[in-house]
């Protein structure tokens, strides 16, 4: 930045941007560090307001599950606390004569209630799940899918249902046929996303291609078409997907920032990349809109050309570019028969031969459409 | 044309918003609508005196419904109508399009998927479908699943005005949790002439325990070659740190229709190498970075471009985040350095204020310019659940626009209608 700083004299307006910068990214960290803390997301354990009770020492005094959970058994919904045992069951047992608060509560003066434990998004019966045998086993009931609960001393998120570990006990096949939604009516927005399967990380953006040429299915549960359509949808949006997620900085997007500039060298290293959006029709427009269109003439600000650009030996000839990144002429030049090339290029034409040393074999001369234009 | 298709588009968006509550009561249905102003203006350099501003205005609406009615059927559509409203733009005044838009249907044991309509076909190797048409899926015993699709591309840039003709298929085997093998094939057609017909191969699978493969190839049947070669190898290090390589060989002209003249000048073969991690700490800290070393064909292009994203969550909830990114690109004829500041609080619980600073400089002068910025600042006020007014503002200063200044205005309606808030709806099936 110490050598964009030095450019700045040329240029008042990006004095303005620096100084927008500064207040920008200082009130940033400041509004955050006044709103919280920098201890970062806080664990079950911490978010939990004064309940510590221990799963274990109940399961040893043979306390069933059903004694405190009386509602689950008839359970359809995943609703956080309404499953969790009210102040009344507790004092069945815990009469409260003895300072028995303190057991349970960490400010027996003040007790708190549970941490809200919703999981919005998910379908869960615990009507459908609590009877049912493990397949190939006898084991059944709540041990089934809640074992490390019932060995607990105070509550942990550790020993919530891990999704890969207990639910693919039965619902492997659901899930090798891409059935989330069984479960997750909204993955979306759900915050239970079963990351470790499909994390997102590095370079996420230039490598998802990879794996979604294994289909769009598994991408579909947690992306709506409306999200790959903002990228992929070519010509058929009306604004870029940045410019439609400027609040959103924490997200990646093929052309953030000043990608005007950036799209030049960008693309002589993975042009092919580019077409798998654009096509020369939407470079063309652009060009012509910013004055750097065909109708410029070489050497000039309104031509994306140098000087020099059709004298060979000039070294800014086009011939010699073409060489290094032809797609970068197809973009705007590709017109079939129609293109420009042809007018020097054709037989017989002041162009020349335009091949390569090792020219393909591939294309008929004859019959090729990409060959006739020329040699017709 | 343009005003035709503005109106049509505006009928069908506007019935289907009208329609989606209806199938509420029946099925998981989502409806958004998204109106936008924006302002533009040219700023020359320096001086805030320049020329017209332009302005206009967009309503983006995309509605999607599954098991509607109990049914199987399922439905999606998104579009947007435009309206210019200074007559400094080149765009046309009024336009509008159908950016997606399917109806479908699957039966409850999910063997057998149909739709129909304008749709993205992501399946295989061989290419992707952006088409009017249809697609098929069917899943056979034995974990195989066939997939099928045809129509006229819905956008070909090599086929302008005209329809081209694509069709694909898929058959692929999916033995594990996390593994399939896939073989594909695409045709499209420019015209009357094939422009491209591929075969591909894709797989995902786990070796070595945690350590997950990814890979693609595309053989080009027209050009008897390789078109395209990848593969991505991850491993989970910890429950914080994954690690990443891959590495490509690519024809750079693959995407040039077999109808290009512009295939007669150049034969060569590109490639990238390049790896990464993503670090997540139990704390406040993520960390991603990654590098490619990109090889071209020619020997004098080589290039590499690096990244490293650091950021930090800084409250509790996780609601604010503030980052840096540092990046550098090269391509042996010029390159950048990147440095971009950003961060996302929310100083009320229904406020959310962006920034976004992001700096280049160039490794050559770019029109006599050798740095550029972008300024982004971005609010949103959420009225009730669902609906949020969003007021952005962007400056822009770099060597082809000289200076630009840019105004948004948003309203977003989002409604999320789920069958019972997260029950379980109806019928589902138990576990298999």
């Amino acid at each position: 930045m110490s050598m964009t700083l030095c450019h700045l004299t040329s240029n008042p307006m990006k004095h303005l941007l620096f100084l927008f910068a500064a207040l920008a990214l200082g009130a940033v960290p400041g509004c955050g560090w006044l709103v919280g803390s920098w201890a970062g997301a806080p664990t079950l354990e911490e978010r939990q307001d004064g309940i510590i009770l221990s799963h274990a020492k109940h399961t040893a005094e043979g306390i069933g599950c059903e004694d405190c959970h009386k509602t689950i058994k008839a359970s359809e919904t995943i609703q956080g606390a309404r499953e969790l045992p009210k102040k009344a069951t507790c004092i069945e047992c815990h009469d409260g004569k003895e300072k028995q608060c303190g057991f349970c509560h960490k400010d027996e003066k003040k007790g708190g209630t549970y941490v809200d434990l919703r999981m919005d998004g998910i379908r869960f019966s615990h009507k459908n799940h609590i009877e049912r045998k493990l397949p190939g086993t006898d084991k059944a009931g709540c041990e089934v899918c809640h074992a490390s609960t019932m060995q607990s001393t105070k509550p942990s998120e550790s020993h919530r249902p891990d999704m890969f570990v207990t639910c693919m006990q039965c619902h492997k096949r659901s899930f090798r046929r891409e059935d989330c939604v069984l479960c997750h009516a909204n993955l979306t927005e759900s915050k239970q996303l079963p990351l470790s399967m499909f994390d997102h990380g590095g370079d996420w953006l230039n490598r998802h291609g990879t794996p979604a040429k294994g289909g769009q299915a598994v991408c579909a549960h947690c992306h709506k078409t409306s999200f790959c359509a903002d990228c992929h949808t070519r010509a058929k949006v009306p604004l870029r997907a940045e410019l439609l997620n400027l609040d959103r900085p924490d997200r990646r997007f093929r052309h953030r920032g000043d990608w005007i500039s950036k799209h030049p060298i960008e693309a002589r290293m993975d042009g092919k990349s580019c077409l798998t959006c654009h096509d020369k029709k939407s470079c063309g427009d652009c060009h012509d809109r910013m004055g750097i269109g065909h109708k410029g003439v070489a050497g000039t600000q309104k031509s994306p050309h140098p000087a020099g650009w059709l004298t060979r030996g000039s070294g800014a000839f086009h011939g010699t570019e073409a060489r290094r990144d032809v797609l970068v002429c197809a973009a705007c030049h590709d017109r079939g028969a129609a293109s420009n090339c042809v007018t020097c290029h054709r037989v017989g034409g002041p162009g020349g031969n335009p091949h390569p040393a090792t020219p393909k074999t591939d294309l008929d001369k004859n019959t090729s459409p990409a060959c006739v234009p020329c040699h017709k | 044309m343009k005003r035709n298709t503005f109106i049509t588009t505006a009928i069908l968006l506007g019935g289907l918003s009208a329609g989606a509550p209806a199938f509420a009561a029946e099925g998981d249905v989502e409806f958004s609508l998204r109106a936008l102003g924006t302002l533009t203006r040219d700023l020359k350099a320096g001086v805030f005196n320049a020329t017209e501003p332009r302005s206009s205005t967009f309503q983006l609406v995309s509605v999607g419904g599954r098991n509607l009615g109990k049914t199987g059927l399922f439905g999606e559509a998104g579009g947007y109508m435009a309206q210019e409203l200074s007559q400094s733009t080149l765009a046309p005044l009024q336009r509008g399009d159908l950016t997606y838009g399917h109806l479908g249907w699957e039966d409850r044991g999910r063997h057998v998927r149909v739709q129909a309509g304008r749709l993205f076909v992501f399946t295989g190797a061989a290419g992707y479908a952006f088409l009017d048409g249809g697609s098929a899926t069917l899943r056979l015993p034995g974990d195989v699943r066939l997939d099928a699709y045809g129509g006229t591309a819905a956008f070909q840039g090599f086929a302008e005005g005209f329809k081209a003709p694509i069709y694909g298929a898929r058959a692929a085997w999916n033995p594990w949790e996390y593994g399939h093998f896939g073989l594909s094939f695409q045709s499209v057609s420019d015209v009357v002439d094939l422009a491209h017909r591929n075969v591909g191969l894709d797989f995902a699978l786990r070796a070595m325990g945690p350590v997950k493969l990814t890979g693609a190839y595309v053989h080009d049947l027209l050009g008897g070659r390789t078109q395209e070669a990848r593969v991505d190898a991850a491993y989970a290090v910890t429950k914080f740190l994954d690690v990443y390589l891959k590495g490509e060989v690519r024809d750079p002209l693959a995407r040039l229709p077999k109808t290009s003249i512009f295939l007669a000048f150049v034969q060569r073969t590109d490639g990238a190498v390049g790896g990464g991690f993503d670090l997540r700490t139990p704390g406040a800290l993520s960390v991603r970075g990654g590098y490619d070393r990109v090889l071209v064909g020619d020997g004098q292009s080589d290039g590499y471009r690096g990244f490293v994203d650091v950021r930090l969550r800084v409250d509790p909830a996780g609601r604010h985040v503030a980052g840096v990114e540092l990046a550098r690109l090269s391509n042996g004829d010029n390159g950048y350095g990147q440095c971009r500041l950003y961060g996302r609080v929310k100083p009320a619980d229904r406020w959310t204020l962006s920034a976004d600073v992001d700096g280049y400089v160039f490794a050559k002068e770019i029109r006599g310019e050798k740095t550029s910025l972008v300024g982004t600042l971005a609010a949103r006020w959420e009225a009730k659940a669902g609906l949020l007014v969003g007021v952005d503002g962007q400056v822009w200063s770099n060597p082809y626009f000289t200076n630009q200044a840019l105004g948004i205005v948003s309203v977003t309606l989002d409604e999320k209608l789920f069958y019972a808030r997260g029950a379980a709806p109806a019928g589902v099936r138990g576990a298999k």
